[in-house]
């Protein structure tokens, strides 16, 4: 008895044999079997075959399989925990997250802010040269004037004074001819104040304002002692300004000193969050292995 | 109690009710595992062994024929340890046919089948013929053969055990039950009379 049926023949027969063909299939079969001796032996083969397999006997069994408690593992006593762990994870990661994003957003970071802070407290930088000419502010590098006692016969003296005429005089700003120069050396040096007033704005009625008190960047220098002489020395700072250039020192001093403690604090907040970031991420790793070695266990 | 109310019990840790479910189906699992290593100790430590993932793996379970999950358990089981075999492969202690590689049945080992009558005796013969051809397939069509024509499983059936499509299981059994005619058909004066075709009263 060979085989002389296809795969396919044969698994169509198996099938039919079981019952498993679909009711076209069935006829199909039933058709061809009607028609061919040698696939009603097979099937009559196959038939037999399944009956033998089927009266294999049972095999008792030797003993029970029952599970004894030493068997199994125990429930880990912490599952309890794993809830616990895994909410905890996730929501440490997520911060964590969060604040990576924030990190990464201009001018919302904690860590950024601090410092953009500080960057704003800290002493402008030296404007460029364009700038301090379109400002009128005397370039380092030229020589201070500086002033004295009563500058009688310069040109800008008249400005000083000033005259009745409020700029109708001959000379703009200037006073009137004649009228002696009495220059009243001022009492606040503050750079302005040591600049020549501009043109065409003096008057008698506009002396220099009596400084406020408590303003910093009023010096008086009383015990100055007059010194004699007339006219601007270059480069030689008058007595009444040292004071002036000690409190510039000195504010530059506490602008900078400023700067630093603010530099500090946003070190140390900057610091804190970074702390704080590394701290959650270590809390999201360890509660995640914590979830997850339990998860195993049980 | 019910299977199902035993299967929750069993998932909230109810080893009792575990054990109801293993007295329920451990002499199918341990036919099965025996017809698939051919060796009761192994069958047993296959049994065993597979209760206990079972046990172990109850979660896993998602409802349908409990007792195809857990003789899925021990078909997986039957196959590790098949692979272990092929790993390491053992020497029998039995004696072994040098032309037939087969082991010869000597009167003293098959009297371990049970000694007596000689229907008792060509039975057994008949067993050891039937469990060589089943041995002589590949793991998988021995399964699929193991579940439906020995254990009378339905096709859906096996195709839960093995993980495999309906036409998987099919065409697999096709397949074995080809290799087994071919196998069988040699052992035709082995057969008691109600197997015999008309042609095999004289083989």
């Amino acid at each position: 008895m060979k085989n002389q049926m296809s795969p396919r023949d044969w698994q169509l027969l198996s099938a039919y044999m079981d019952g498993q063909l679909s009711e076209r299939e069935r006829v199909q079969v039933e058709q061809r079997l009607n028609a061919s001796p040698e696939l009603q032996e097979n099937l009559q083969v196959m038939r037999r075959n399944r009956a033998m397999l089927r009266s294999l006997p049972s095999r008792p069994v030797p003993r029970n399989f029952t599970l004894t408690p030493d068997m199994v593992p125990q429930p880990f006593r912490f599952r309890g925990l794993f809830p616990v762990l895994r909410l905890s994870s996730a929501l440490a990661a997520l911060l964590v997250m969060v604040m990576f994003m924030v990190d990464l957003l201009p001018g919302v970071s904690p860590a950024q802010a601090p410092m953009m802070q500080s960057a704003a407290l800290e002493p402008a930088a030296p404007p460029e040269a364009g700038e301090m000419s379109a400002l009128g502010v005397q370039e380092e590098d030229q020589p201070e004037i500086l002033y004295w006692g009563g500058p009688s016969g310069l040109p800008y003296a008249n400005g000083v004074g000033g005259g009745p005429g409020m700029g109708g005089g001959p000379d703009l700003g200037g006073g009137l001819e004649g009228t002696p120069n009495i220059y009243h050396p001022p009492e606040v040096t503050s750079p302005r104040a040591a600049k020549p007033p501009p043109l065409g704005s003096a008057g008698p009625e506009e002396q220099p304002e009596e400084p406020a008190e408590g303003d910093p960047g009023t010096v008086t220098n009383d015990a100055a002692e007059p010194i004699e002489g007339t006219g601007p020395i270059l480069g030689v700072p008058p007595a009444e300004e040292r004071g002036e250039r000690l409190l510039k020192g000195e504010a530059e001093a506490f602008v900078a000193e400023a700067a630093a403690d603010e530099d500090e604090i946003a070190g140390l907040e900057n610091q804190t969050w970074r702390i704080a970031q590394i701290g959650l991420a270590v809390v999201a790793l360890l509660t995640g292995l914590g979830a997850w070695y339990i998860h195993r266990r049980n | 109690m019910d299977e199902v109310a035993l299967i929750q019990a069993a998932v909230q840790g109810d080893l009792t009710a575990f054990n109801r479910l293993v007295l329920a189906y451990q002499e199918i699992a341990f036919n099965v595992a025996y017809r698939m290593l051919d060796d009761p100790d192994a069958a047993e430590d296959a049994t065993q062994t597979a209760f206990i993932s079972a046990y172990r793996n109850l979660k896993s379970y998602r409802g349908g024929s409990f007792r195809a999950w857990v003789l899925r358990m021990v078909t997986n089981t039957c196959y590790d340890e098949l692979r272990r075999r092929k790993r390491r492969p053992v020497v029998s202690l039995e004696p072994v046919d040098d032309e037939t590689s087969e082991e010869i049945e000597s009167p003293r080992w098959l009297a371990d089948e049970g000694p007596g009558p000689e229907d008792q005796l060509e039975t057994a013969e008949l067993e050891r013929a039937i469990q060589r051809c089943i041995n002589g397939l590949p793991e998988d069509f021995r399964s699929v053969i193991l579940l439906v024509d020995v254990q009378g499983l339905d096709y859906q059936e096996a195709a839960e055990i093995t993980r495999t499509p309906l036409g998987t299981v099919k065409s697999r059994l096709a397949r074995a039950r080809l290799k087994m005619r071919d196998c069988l058909h040699g052992i035709g004066e082995l057969l008691p009379s109600q197997f015999r075709l008309d042609d095999e009263g004289s083989a």
